[in-house]
């Protein structure tokens, strides 16, 4: 082999950068976006409420009366708990997910974008188990206060199939985002790239 | 103790007689009215006996052999009725029909399973629902439009013209009378052994065939994720989408390969490449989907990346008549194929609740799978000219699959 053609297999070899002429035109894509939205910005911020604007008195406990109202807060402060509890349920789940979902990785005779799409799907499926109880509270409470009327296992259905939709959506998006970059992957990233695809869900 | 308490013995020949063919339906109503009228005092002898063995753990002897009997005569009358065997049978159900079940003495039996009997059979009724069909089975007669009557229904047409019953036909409704004959034997408290549907040991001995299109499944581990399998449906959805794409260029192909093979004689290499790869993929898809195998499949329908694997022979040369006329020939197995979808659903709706609770897929019922797998992947294989073999409908001896030959790489280097 000759030194040129050596050369030339190094180079086809080596991770490709980008061309500065590329570069030039990301960084100045960037810089008008940003001049564009300081624009907006400064147009935007000296609103003022136009003369003469009179908005109309609002006393709550005249219009629906203390129970009433006590009654409200109590609805909506169930529902915050809820969502909050909701939440703190779907971050230690997403922790435990971070930590072990790997291990679901054996769960794939893919390549590695058939194997991450698999963990966007079950990173998805985790979260609405996760989220299932408190969803499945807001429910009952509704139905309690006659907000709602929906059944409880119509709104499983509907919540199960609607992470169909989710599943195909997260599936096409990693495919899309980890498709183009594939190529450029080096082998040892094999190993690691279910992160970049659980921190996605 | 027996390993199989019940279980089917299959000497006959294969020959047929014209005549009796031609007119078996009619021949079989003196059976089909005695086997009726037995039927009833079989369900007296039933009842009798399930209280007989809930309070002594054993089934009465002469009870069971009542009952033994006419397990035995009604497999008799639907082998004769379903074209599997050509004999008149006896009227007694004595042993010795070249269709015929043993079952094995009393034995002891756990009280529990013989008092819930009739809500643990629920799952193997399922089953015997598309193998045979359910509503028939009253009078114990074993036929309708499950595997065994789509199967006896055309080899009525094959015997008929060649005097003959090809053995995949013969062997399929086999497999469907020895699932018969284990539930009923369970049915009626004659065992407690829980009917096996792996079509590996239910017919005895059976052929090693060299198709050109085969699936293996024996190195595909049973356990199951329990996380996968609940969310199987939805997990396959991006690969039903491709494989819909994937679907509508393989109809183009399939076209191009039709006129191809008819000119040439012979399909393209390249085309039989393409076709091979959906044909495989495809498999995979349902191989995961049906719950035959656990882990998510690669989407390029690459040789020797899935444990469940469809191993397809390189482009052979083939007849043209088979060639112009197969759409038109394909359509018995098309029939086949269609019955043993109706398996693979009660498979998978099994599959799926076994698998949720033990994490693990019963063996038997990976193997009834993979066998519809195989046949369906055999008619698409024929289907789309990979191989003028035509698909067999029995079941097979297990061989592992040989080691894939060289393919050119994917065009997706692999990385899905």
């Amino acid at each position: 082999m000759t030194e040129a053609e050596a050369a030339s297999t190094t180079r086809s070899r080596a991770p490709r950068t980008p061309a500065p002429r590329t570069l030039l035109a990301g960084v100045a894509a960037v810089a008008i976006g940003a001049g564009l939205w300081l624009v907006a910005e400064r147009l935007l911020w000296p609103t003022t409420v136009p003369a003469g604007l009179h908005l109309p008195r609002l006393h709550p406990t005249g219009s629906f009366g203390k129970a009433y109202l006590a009654r409200s807060a109590s609805y909506a402060r169930f529902l915050d708990v809820d969502a909050l509890l909701s939440r703190l349920a779907l971050l230690a789940v997403l922790c435990v997910y971070a930590k072990r979902g790997h291990g679901l990785m054996r769960e794939s005779a893919a390549g590695p974008i058939g194997t991450g799409m698999l963990l966007g799907m079950l990173g998805f499926a985790i979260v609405w188990i996760a989220e299932l109880p408190f969803g499945l509270a807001a429910v009952w409470w509704e139905r309690h206060h006659h907000v709602s009327h929906q059944g409880y296992a119509s709104w499983i259905f509907q919540s199960f199939t609607s992470l169909g939709g989710k599943f195909l959506f997260v599936s096409l998006a990693l495919l899309i985002a980890a498709g183009g970059g594939s190529r450029r992957l080096p082998r040892s990233a094999g190993s690691r790239c279910w992160r970049p695809f659980s921190a996605s869900t | 103790m027996n390993d199989r308490p019940v279980h089917l013995l299959v000497t006959d020949d294969l020959q047929r007689s014209r005549l009796t063919v031609l007119f078996r339906l009619l021949f079989a109503l003196p059976h089909l009215i005695w086997l009726a009228l037995w039927g009833i005092a079989a369900f007296v002898a039933v009842v009798l006996n399930w209280f007989a063995t809930l309070i002594a753990a054993t089934s009465p002897r002469a009870l069971h052999n009542f009952l033994a009997a006419y397990v035995r005569y009604a497999i008799h009358v639907s082998a004769y009725l379903s074209l599997a065997a050509d004999p008149f049978p006896d009227f007694l159900g004595r042993p010795g029909y070249p269709v015929d079940v043993e079952i094995a003495p009393p034995a002891r039996q756990n009280r529990w399973t013989v008092g819930f009997r009739i809500v643990l059979a629920i799952p193997a009724l399922l089953l015997a629902g598309t193998l045979t069909t359910a509503g028939a089975r009253g009078y114990g007669a074993n036929y309708g439009t499950g595997l065994l009557g789509v199967a006896s229904f055309l080899g009525w047409f094959a015997a008929l013209a060649r005097a003959r019953m090809p053995r995949g036909l013969r062997d399929a409704m086999a497999y469907a009378l020895s699932y018969a004959a284990q539930l009923d034997a369970y049915l009626f408290l004659l065992t407690d052994r829980y009917p096996n549907g792996d079509p590996q040991v239910a017919i005895g001995e059976l052929p090693a065939r060299d198709d050109p299109i085969r699936l293996d499944a024996t190195g595909a581990p049973l356990e199951r994720s329990r996380l996968t399998v609940f969310f199987r449906l939805l997990l396959a959805l991006p690969h039903i989408v491709w494989l819909t794409l994937w679907g509508i260029a393989a109809f183009f192909a399939a076209i191009a390969n039709w006129f191809a093979t008819l000119i040439g004689g012979r399909s393209p290499e390249a085309l039989h490449r393409f076709l091979a790869a959906y044909v495989r993929y495809q498999t995979h898809v349902y191989v995961y989907l049906y719950l035959i195998a656990n882990p998510f499949p690669g989407f390029t329908g690459r040789e020797g990346s899935y444990p469940v694997e469809l191993t397809i022979a390189a482009p052979q040369n083939q007849n043209r008549w088979t060639v112009g006329f197969r759409i038109f020939l394909a359509i018995p197995a098309l029939f086949i194929s269609s019955a043993y979808g109706g398996v693979l659903y009660v498979v998978a709706l099994l599959g799926w609740f076994t698998g949720l609770f033990v994490a693990r897929m019963p063996l038997g019922l990976r193997n009834a799978g993979a066998l519809a797998l195989r046949y369906s992947a055999q008619t698409n294989g024929y289907l789309y000219l990979l191989t003028d073999a035509y698909p067999y409908s029995g079941p097979v001896a297990a061989t592992p699959a040989q080691a894939p030959p060289q393919v050119s790489p994917s065009p997706l280097g692999g990385v899905v």
